[in-house]
């Protein structure tokens, strides 16, 4: 053997070792799944008249509200795509018995404030609630407003008894009469005396039977988280109204908040009101509990209470008010500290599939459902455990529905406030169940990159009818690192679909879909940029893919 | 695992006892000895043909570790790295120059050429962060983001070539052995996984095993002790 072969081979060995030896960790990207929160909320703000709001101020209050962030991680909150993302800290974890609570304050121009309280329970990881905002310039079916004008004496004092009367229609049946004395005046904000001739009085007037009058009740809906005592503490409850108006005015340009002496106002009451005191249809000689609402504060205040007249063959009850907000007449009904909790059983979702299913509480009247009281939405999949809060102590039914409304399964409770354990809820089949398990997956690509984001941040998808007006977008459900299956929808339509992420809403349009699906977010062939404003989208998908170093 | 294990020691009390049972006709031929170095530490036994031709059977056990620091889209991570090795290696020794009129150097001269069984080849690491992660004005644990960890395994069977160093005496019958060379791997297997935060960057493990698909060459740099029966 040659010696020279030996340093050859040694070299041969050396060089095979450090070429073999190139930074194992080149190229790894690693990063962190910002969806690090595992209790969530949406508000689902939505206008009584079916379009998009804008330029909505939203305000979080509350003992919890400061435990709650966007998904950003951030403490400012909007409305985009008409939703409101909540996300409890993730270092927070409800316990039992002891929910986070907090209001969240909407206020939009043109339309008249909501506060709806939220209530993130240990169960319930991801809640959903409504919020209607009315629309003033165009009221919904079973309310209606008056406005009138009066003639203002010197230092803008009455200078004869006034009387305001509202007249039925619009669905509505009630009336309300203002009665102001001779010699009131009126006050702004600050309680100082408005000089001015002429008085514009707004008087809303709304039919309390009607179910979408009780899901536009101020607050909310019915189930009053805090209701102010007059001697300053507070309670809670159900309350079952059986008259509700708000009355506004301003002399000259300047709103009027109180007056320098009691006006009276008179609340025709729904006749065929059921009185949960007495179990009754309401009759004159009834005590009638009088509420006010201050959207200034988002909290219902007791006025006292008021006894039942009759006027002219019409059920009624007076109040007097120094003040102008919201007034209803009704029961206060006390709330089960119990939550009430269910368990689904649904074979129609055991294939791991989910749906949306929505739940309304009723109070009852001759056996039957009566008012709307509550509702809310849970995912649900067969054998999902979820509980409901803040039942009243009266007799209620729970009924539960599909996506589409259609009615699966009801539950008449006796007294809400006995139950314990799990209750078991069998759903029937939904009709629209037959389509099959669609599933979807989307990968993102940022322009510039050959690969597709390794992380994606949870969404959520709402779809519609192809071409179906924007108020009719329904929730699909949340989308999990890109991926979401469902049997929600058919294989043979075409839909409009919606996805919101943190303050951003990308629209895809008329898209059929099939079993399995698979698209890729990007600026290159055969990918998506979205329907509507691609270039917006793509400017939008260069400015979030830079914010997270792609 | 544990007859694997066995396996090694069984051929190596075998060769011993081989050595053991041949008279004195045969002495000088046998060799056992102990050996350490980028291996980790091990035992052999050895026999020897002729003056240039022997066979050396070894059993060899290494764990190693270190610690670096990473940093990915700025946020910084702990790797924790540790390594497995064992084996048992049967190898051909040949000294082309072993003749009295060589130099010393080149009579101790051997080239190696074998193969070895590994019971244990991998190698693990685990990332964790080293700070607190912020999303906006939230702080998350460096606790609850979770970790990232990723095992390499090769296959069994590798063969081994390199130079030896044979019988440079200390004392009598004790002599001191050298060896370079290096174990040639299959192509490793790379697993990548991430738990709570850091689940979804399961992608990086197609990187992962690209990277360390040339992690084929394992060098075997070591000394040993050897005793002639």
């Amino acid at each position: 053997m040659k010696r020279f072969y030996f340093p050859l081979f040694f070299l041969f060995i050396s060089a095979g070792i450090l070429t073999g030896c190139s930074d194992p960790l080149k190229d790894l990207d690693i990063r962190v799944d910002t969806n690090v929160f595992k209790y969530s909320a949406v508000v689902e703000v939505k206008s009584s008249t079916g379009e998009p709001l804008s330029n909505a101020t939203v305000t979080l209050r509350g003992q919890d509200a400061d435990k709650i962030y966007n998904a950003e991680g951030k403490k400012s909150f909007t409305v985009s795509g008409g939703m409101i993302l909540l996300n409890l800290d993730p270092k927070v974890v409800p316990q039992d018995g002891n929910p986070i609570k907090f209001n969240v304050d909407v206020a939009a121009n043109n339309f008249m404030p909501v506060s709806i309280p939220v209530i993130i329970s240990k169960e319930n990881k991801s809640t959903m609630v409504s919020a209607i905002m009315i629309n003033k310039n165009s009221l919904p079916q079973g309310m209606a407003v008056k406005t009138s004008a009066v003639s203002l004496g010197a230092n803008g004092t009455t200078t004869a008894p006034v009387t305001i009367n509202t007249n039925t229609g619009s669905g509505v049946t009630e009336t309300v009469s203002i009665a102001l004395p001779t010699g009131t005046q009126f006050k702004d904000a600050s309680g100082n005396i408005i000089s001015a001739g002429a008085l514009s009085v707004s008087t809303l007037v709304a039919n309390t039977s009607s179910n979408d009058v009780q899901e536009l009740f101020p607050g909310g809906g019915l189930s009053l988280s805090e209701v102010k005592s007059a001697s300053g503490g507070s309670t809670s409850g159900t309350f079952l109204p059986a008259a509700l108006t708000e009355i506004s005015m301003s002399a000259g340009n300047t709103p009027v908040k109180t007056f320098n002496q009691p006006i009276e106002v008179t609340l025709q009451l729904d006749q065929n009101y059921l009185n949960p005191v007495t179990n009754a249809v309401v009759k004159a000689g009834d005590q009638l509990q009088i509420l006010s609402y201050s959207n200034d504060q988002g909290v219902w205040a007791q006025e006292g209470t008021g006894t039942v007249v009759n006027l002219a063959g019409k059920l009624a009850l007076k109040l007097s008010t120094t003040h102008l907000t919201w007034f209803s007449a009704g029961s206060l009904v006390a709330d089960c500290s119990n939550t009430y909790q269910v368990k689904f059983a649904a074979t129609w979702l055991s294939n791991g599939s989910t749906h949306p299913v929505g739940y309304k509480v009723f109070s009852v009247a001759n056996g039957s459902k009566d008012k709307q009281l509550s509702a809310g939405t849970f995912t649900v999949t067969n054998g999902t455990e979820a509980s409901i809060s803040k039942l009243p102590s009266s007799a209620v039914i729970i009924a539960y529905y599909d996506i589409e409304g259609n009615e699966l399964a009801a539950q008449s409770v006796q007294n809400p406030c006995n139950i314990s354990g799990v209750q078991a809820v069998t759903l029937n089949t939904s009709p629209i169940s037959g389509n099959p398990k669609v599933t979807m997956q989307l990968y993102v690509r940022c322009p510039k990159n050959t690969q597709a984001v390794t992380l994606l941040p949870t969404f959520y998808l709402y779809y519609k009818d192809a071409g179906a007006p924007a108020s009719s977008f329904k929730m699909l459900g949340t989308v999990t690192k890109g991926y979401i299956s469902t049997t929600l929808l058919s294989t043979s339509k075409n839909y409009d679909f919606k996805a919101v992420w943190g303050s951003y809403v990308k629209y895809a349009s008329n898209k059929q879909v099939s079993q399995d699906n698979t698209a890729t977010v990007g600026d290159g062939s055969g990918e998506l940029i979205g329907t509507i404003a691609g270039a917006t989208n793509l400017e939008m998908l260069k400015e979030v893919c830079s914010e997270n170093g792609y | 695992m544990r007859k694997l294990l066995i396996l090694p020691m069984v051929l190596l009390f075998a060769t011993t006892m081989v050595a053991q049972n041949q008279d004195d006709a045969s002495a000088q031929k046998f060799a056992l000895g102990i050996q350490g170095g980028t291996q980790g530490l091990g035992i052999n036994g050895a026999y020897a043909f002729t003056n240039q031709l022997g066979l050396r059977l070894s059993t060899n056990m290494a764990s190693f570790g270190m610690s670096d620091v990473r940093s990915w889209n700025s946020n910084e991570y702990n790797l924790d790295m540790k390594s497995k090795f064992s084996n048992a290696m049967l190898q051909a020794e040949y000294r082309p120059f072993n003749f009295a009129n060589e130099s010393r150097f080149l009579q101790k001269l051997a080239v190696t050429a074998g193969a070895a069984y590994f019971f244990k080849s991998k190698a693990n690491a685990t990332g964790t962060p080293s700070n607190n992660y912020a999303l906006g004005d939230l702080t998350i644990n460096k606790e609850d983001i979770g970790t990232i960890q990723t095992e390499t395994k090769w296959k069994s069977f590798a063969p081994y070539a390199g130079l030896g160093l044979r019988q440079m005496k200390i004392k009598n019958k004790l002599s001191l052995n050298a060896d370079l060379g290096s174990h040639y791997l299959s192509s490793p297997d790379v697993t990548l996984t991430g738990d709570k935060q850091l689940s979804g960057n399961e992608s990086n493990q197609a990187i992962l095993q690209n990277n360390l698909s040339s992690y084929r060459w394992l060098p075997v740099v070591q000394l040993g002790l050897s005793y002639q029966l």
